[in-house]
C-alpha cells in the first residue's frame, strides 16, 4: 500500500516520503508514528522523499501517474461510504 | 549498490513499481519456479526487495493511504467498480445490515473474477499467466466453479463479521475458525482428493508437495482476510478521524489484495489442472 507521509525530520525540518508498506506492518507503524521519533525506512519500502512540508504538485502528479496512486483516495472512500450510509437510511 | 543507495537519496527520485513483498510471498508459500519471462518481467522490482534502505527518520509526522502498491492488483481494484461493491458490502458491516453486506461483497467477488478472467490480459501476481490465457484454460463449466469458488471464499469471510457485529468472543473465534477451515474448501479439495486429482501426471513427493502448498495458501489467504476485516472494523468503530480513518483505509485496500491474491491461487490449480487434462488426452 502506498503512504504519503508528511511531518518533521530528526534535525526539525520539514520533510514528506512516499513509502509502500505491507499490510501487516501498516498497524505497527501507526503506532510508531503515534509515539514519536521512528525510523520510516524499518516499516516499508521508500519510494521517494524530499524536503518540505508537502510534495511540489509536479512531483504529486508524477506520483500519481506512475503508481495509479490517488492523494484523495481518503475523501474519495469517505464520501462513498457517506453515500452508501445516506441512501441507506 | 552505492549508486542505488545514492539514487535513492535524492529528494523527489522515484523507483520502479513494486513487486510483492517477499514476506508477502512467504506468507502464500509460493515456491513454484518462475518462467524467464517472469523473472525478466520482474527484474527492476525484484531490486528493491531485501535492499537495505537508508533510514529515514520522522520526529514527527502524519500519514494518509494513497493506494494500492501493486500494479496488478491497482487494475484489480480500479475496473469495474471493484472497490464500489466493497464499499457497499462494508457499509452493510457499519449498518449491521447482513443482506447489504452478502451482497455487495459478493458482486465484488464475481465482479473482479469476471473482469480478471476475460478482460484481463496482463500478467497476475506470481503467475506470470496472462488473462486471456487462463480464460482459455476454462471451459464454461469451469468458469462456473470459477465464480461460485470465489464468491463462496468471500462470502465465507461474513460468517466472520457476524460473529464481530455481535460482539462476543465465542462468535468471533467460531467465525474465524470457519473462514480458515472454509478457505481450504474453497479449493473443492480435501488433501487426500488434491493427492488424487494431482496423481495423474505428478510424481509422489511432487504431489504431496503440491497438496501443501495450495492448502498452506488458503490457510494462510484465511488469516490475511480475517486480518482485512479486522481492520475495517476497527476503522468503522471508530470516530472517523486520524488512525480511524487510515485503519479503514487500509483494510478496504487489505481486502481488495487478499481478494487478488485467493484469485491468483484458483488460477494457479486452474493451471495445474488444465496441464494435467491435457496430458490425459
Amino acid at each position: 500500500m502506498c503512504v504519503l507521509v508528511k511531518g518533521l525530520s530528526a534535525s526539525g525540518e520539514a520533510q514528506y516520503a512516499y513509502v509502500a508498506i505491507a499490510f501487516d506492518k501498516y498497524e505497527e507503524f501507526l503506532k510508531a508514528e503515534a509515539a514519536g521519533s521512528y525510523d520510516l525506512s524499518a516499516f516499508g519500502t521508500i519510494l521517494c522523499h524530499g524536503l518540505g512540508a508537502e510534495p511540489p504538485i509536479e512531483l504529486q502528479k508524477e506520483m500519481e501517474e506512475k503508481y495509479d496512486i490517488s492523494h484523495d483516495l481518503e475523501q474519495q472512500i469517505m464520501d462513498a461510504l457517506d453515500a452508501i450510509k445516506a441512501e441507506n437510511t | 549498490m552505492l549508486e542505488e543507495t545514492a539514487i535513492q537519496n535524492q529528494p523527489g527520485t522515484i523507483k520502479p513499481p513494486l513487486s510483492f513483498s517477499e514476506r508477502e510471498i512467504a506468507r502464500i508459500g509460493h515456491i513454484d519456479k518462475p518462467s524467464k519471462e517472469a523473472v525478466a518481467a520482474e527484474k527492476n522490482s525484484d531490486k528493491q526487495v531485501g535492499t537495505t534502505q537508508p533510514p529515514l527518520v520522522f520526529s514527527k509526522s502524519e500519514s494518509i493511504p494513497l493506494g494500492l502498491a501493486n500494479k496488478i492488483l491497482r487494475k484489480i481494484a480500479y475496473t469495474g467498480g471493484f472497490v464500489s461493491y466493497i464499499l457497499i458490502g462494508l457499509s452493510g458491516v457499519a449498518n449491521k445490515n447482513p443482506w447489504r453486506t452478502a451482497s455487495g461483497i459478493g458482486s465484488a467477488a464475481l465482479n473482479v473474477t469476471s473482469m480478471l478472467v476475460k478482460e484481463n490480459d496482463q500478467a497476475l501476481p506470481h503467475t506470470s499467466i496472462p488473462g486471456q490465457m487462463v480464460h482459455s484454460y476454462l471451459h464454461p463449466q469451469e468458469n462456473t466453479l470459477f465464480f461460485n469458488r470465489s464468491a463462496s471464499f468471500i462470502t465465507d469471510a461474513l460468517k466472520l463479521i457476524a460473529g464481530l457485529q455481535s460482539g462476543r468472543d465465542k462468535e468471533i473465534k467460531e467465525g474465524a475458525f470457519k473462514i480458515i477451515t472454509k478457505s481450504i474448501d474453497i479449493a473443492g479439495m480435501s488433501d487426500q482428493d488434491r493427492r488424487e486429482r494431482l496423481a495423474l501426471h505428478h510424481k509422489k513427493e511432487e504431489r504431496s508437495l503440491l497438496s501443501k502448498i495450495f492448502a498452506n495458501r488458503w490457510v494462510s489467504l484465511g488469516s490475511s482476510t480475517i486480518a482485512a476485516i479486522l481492520q475495517v472494523q476497527q476503522g468503522l468503530e471508530g470516530d472517523g478521524k486520524g488512525k480511524d480513518k487510515n485503519m479503514l483505509i487500509s483494510g478496504i485496500l487489505y481486502f481488495v489484495n487478499v481478494s487478488a491474491l485467493a484469485l491468483d491461487n484458483l488460477i494457479m490449480e486452474s493451471k495445474i489442472k488444465k496441464t494435467r487434462d491435457d496430458k490425459g488426452r
